[in-house]
């Protein structure tokens, strides 16, 4: 007996030695040592089983904030016997930065940030290697945002936000009221100005004289440096064989077709493109050697309606053609579109240009195609424009308690009103009077669907950035409270929480939009409520009152009209159908005489009754609440980032229990923090 | 006769369970490894259940030429393992320092358990 309970104590000191030895070894295995070595990270961005590449994008971005030096590989290059192909981006360590976190603790936030957003591999070596590269410029956006963008900018945005570009709305009154280069011009903090697709976007422009305003100040811009992008109608408009010359940016023309008519639309959804210049830096990583599934040899890209260009002349270059349709029935009257020029670089003087025939906003594997061309284009370091102010005062935790409380109230009491508005919208849609194919197709009537159910998302998503913040203000007090003895990180912490104190103080003082809502009354349709100064809202807390007037809207007026076009819509296509299989004088003069009753100028036909109608509705939501909206969301988006690296920093000098007691302690405060 | 057949059986059963657990911790420590650049807290899943298999291996062989049994001492020795390997996966990231001192309470609550479940085993 004594043997046997001797046996079993061997065996379980046997145990608990090898599993504390195993331990032990891998304990040396996790510590991540830093020789302080000069070191270069290499982001394997072709790596597509390891690394998804927009995420990779986004992180860069987010070093590039941070005045991080990030180098953009311009041709191939060889390192520690690993090939890596043009386009890879690289850091070389040591840097300064511009918090004063050291580089390597900003390598070890921006290793943690690669593991939990799916940028796995990165090489690092210690070798030195020369590469012809571009040190990237951070892109300040000025994103075109006005009447006439419709869902194209909020689609623009959406893209350049899961790419982590920061963006700032830029509306027609930016462009004419201040010159391009004057202080607090929305040009002038930018270096890049992005004009999506839509519709003429001059006709945002109230008077000839700040249309000739605006397009002198978008083409001195250029002209000095800046860079422009131009997506279908935002190409269109920069061509200097396009009558009338708008913007004067790109040495082309665009093939003859007739806008009216119907054959185009056939082409809506995703198409293919050829990749002409693989080489180039905007299409580095697509063509025919491309390595990710899907990039090529053909790469597919969505296509609204947008030129094709030709006539190109000196100082162009034709980065991709489009190449055919993927499932699309097409009339041999678009056929001309194959072989023509779909993306195309040109250079303005000291600017760069490059314009997109299709969409690259849209779900598809272009994203980083887009991130590229921001990159290609951005030439002159800008100041970011979603710091704190100097004299951004940190608020007080209680102050920042209330604001929660309000915007999480707020967002409650908006919700079932946005539900509301939001299900009307989907019923207009689902009356199926949207056929792009259709003459009388109403071609916006999904717009507002768009909007409010992305309006949806950002109230979920602000609600939630705004208990993390509350949690993470308490957490950064905690700290501030552990590193007392060293200014630097001392300022560290306030750093962070004047970022958060930055983005309640907005909530709390919404700029004025000046957007003039589109009136209706001209239509004779007149049940609209007019919507005047004093509708705006001023602060967060009063937006439901705008929500609640899209509701009425939608539901009192938007519905019934759409109800009652949807009949005469539906009465046309019977006696179009019967018109074809049937023809009569006789009837083709109804159906003549009824197209010209729906579409009438004047007296308005319900045609335009409607699409104006919408409009309407539309405006207020794109202008009235997606504006603030988008901003805050963008703002939000910066003091997430920034709170993660300050929070690296300061966790690296506490130590993990310290950090530990940090966080329990804000999550004893604010039990919600970690899990939303 | 029968019984020790019996037993032997069962420990042979519990020795392959066990070792089966060690092969897939090893294969997945192995891919998140390749798959994620190297060892770190993503590990943790594998080498839970490495340990894990090896906490049933030694157990059954423990408990060899026994049918008594001590679910206090087996849990406390898969609780302690379980906890160990975690804070072994997030040793070295101080931002993860609460999964480290959660961690190291399983592991202290497991070895309690443990060794309670040993001494009562050893009584009987």
């Amino acid at each position: 007996m004594n043997n046997v309970t001797h046996n079993r104590s061997k065996i379980l000191v046997l145990i608990v030695s090898i599993v504390l030895i195993s331990a032990l070894f891998l304990r040396i295995n996790a510590v991540q040592l830093s020789d302080g070595q000069a070191t270069t990270y290499i982001i394997p961005i072709e790596d597509w089983i390891k690394n998804d590449d927009t995420s990779a994008v986004r992180l860069v971005n987010m070093l590039l904030q941070e005045e991080v030096p990030v180098y953009w590989a311009l041709s191939n290059f060889t390192v520690a016997g690993t090939t890596y192909p043009a386009g890879t981006f690289y850091i070389r360590t040591p840097f300064t930065t511009r918090l004063g976190v050291s580089s390597d603790d900003t390598m070890g936030w921006f290793m943690l940030q690669a593991k939990l957003n799916r940028v796995w591999r990165i090489d690092t070596t210690t070798e030195n290697f020369t590469v012809n590269s571009k040190q990237l410029i951070l892109p300040q956006i000025a994103l075109f945002y006005d009447k006439t963008t419709y869902e194209n900018a909020l689609e623009t945005y959406l893209r350049f936000r899961s790419l982590g570009f920061k963006i700032v709305l830029a509306n027609a009154e930016d462009l004419y009221t201040k010159s391009w280069n004057e202080s607090g011009s929305v040009l002038n903090e930018a270096n890049v100005v992005v004009i999506p697709g839509g519709a003429v976007h001059f006709w945002s422009f109230p008077t000839d004289e700040a249309l000739a305003e605006g397009i002198g100040n978008l083409t001195e811009f250029v002209k000095n440096g800046g860079g422009y992008i131009g997506v279908c109608a935002g190409t269109v408009e920069a061509l200097q064989g396009v009558q009338p010359v708008y913007l004067p940016l790109v040495n082309a023309s665009m093939t003859s077709r007739d806008m009216w008519g119907l054959d185009w639309r056939l082409l809506q959804g995703p198409l293919y493109i050829n990749i002409t210049q693989p080489s180039n830096p905007v299409m580095f990583g697509y063509g025919s050697d491309a390595v990710r599934p899907g990039y090529g040899p053909l790469t597919t890209i969505y296509y609204l309606g947008g030129p094709a260009l030709c006539d190109l002349g000196a100082n162009t270059t034709v980065l991709a053609t489009y190449a055919g349709p993927i499932t699309q029935q097409v009339m041999p009257s678009v056929n001309n579109t194959w072989g023509l020029a779909a993306v195309v670089a040109a250079d303005y003087y000291d600017g760069k240009v490059v314009v997109f025939g299709p969409h690259p906003e849209y779900p598809g594997p272009v994203g980083r195609m887009y991130a590229q061309a921001l990159y290609y284009i951005a030439k002159t370091p800008k100041p970011s424009r979603l710091e704190p102010a100097a004299s951004q005062e940190i608020m007080s935790e209680s102050a920042i308690s209330e604001c929660v409380n309000t915007i999480e109230s707020t967002v409650n009491q908006i919700k079932p009103t946005l539900e509301d508005a939001t299900r009307s919208a989907a019923n207009i849609v689902n009356l199926r009077t949207g056929d792009y194919y259709n003459v009388l197709g109403n071609a916006v009537d999904e717009d507002l669907l768009s909007f409010d159910k992305e309006a949806y998302n950002q109230l979920n998503d602000l609600q939630r950035y705004t208990v993390t913040f509350q949690y993470e203000y308490s957490k950064l007090n905690t700290l501030k409270g552990m590193v007392q003895g060293d200014p630097q990180l001392v300022s560290l912490a306030e750093y962070g929480q004047a970022m958060i104190s930055n983005f309640f103080n907005y909530t709390e003082n919404l700029p004025p939009e000046p957007h003039t809502v589109t009136q209706t009354d001209w239509t004779g349709d007149g049940p609209f409520m007019p919507f005047t100064q004093a509708d705006e809202a001023t602060k967060f807390e009063s937006l439901p009152h705008i929500f609640d007037y899209v509701d009425n809207e939608t539901n009192a007026s938007l519905y019934p009209l759409a109800q009652n076009y949807s009949v005469v819509y539906r009465e046309y296509n019977i006696l179009n159908r019967e018109n074809q299989t049937a023809y009569t004088l006789e009837t083709n003069q109804t159906l003549s005489d009824l197209y010209q009753n729906i579409t009438s100028p004047w007296p308005v036909g319900i045609y335009y009754v409607i699409i104006y109608s919408l409009f309407h509705t539309e405006d207020i939501v794109q202008y009235k609440i997606e504006y603030p909206l988008l901003n805050m969301l963008t703002l939000a988006d910066r003091v997430n980032e920034v709170i993660s690296y300050v929070e690296y920093a300061l966790g690296s000098a506490v130590g993990p229990w310290n950090y530990a007691s940090a966080e329990i302690q804000a999550f004893i405060a604010h039990p919600q923090g970690p899990f939303v | 006769m029968t019984t020790g057949n019996v037993g032997r059986k069962r420990k042979m059963n519990g020795v392959i369970s066990g070792l089966a657990t060690i092969v897939v911790g090893i294969i997945i420590t192995a891919v998140l490894w390749w798959l994620l650049g190297g060892f770190g807290f993503w590990e943790l899943p594998g080498v839970a259940i490495l340990f894990i298999g090896i906490g049933e291996v030694l157990y059954k062989i423990y408990m060899a030429g026994t049918d008594k049994r001590t679910p206090l001492l087996r849990g406390g020795l898969l609780l302690m393992l379980i906890g160990l390997a975690g804070y072994v996966s997030f040793e070295g990231y101080f931002l993860f320092g609460t999964f480290q001192i959660l961690s190291l309470i399983a592991t202290v609550i497991g070895l309690v358990l443990l060794l309670a479940g040993f001494i009562s085993a050893s009584k009987h």
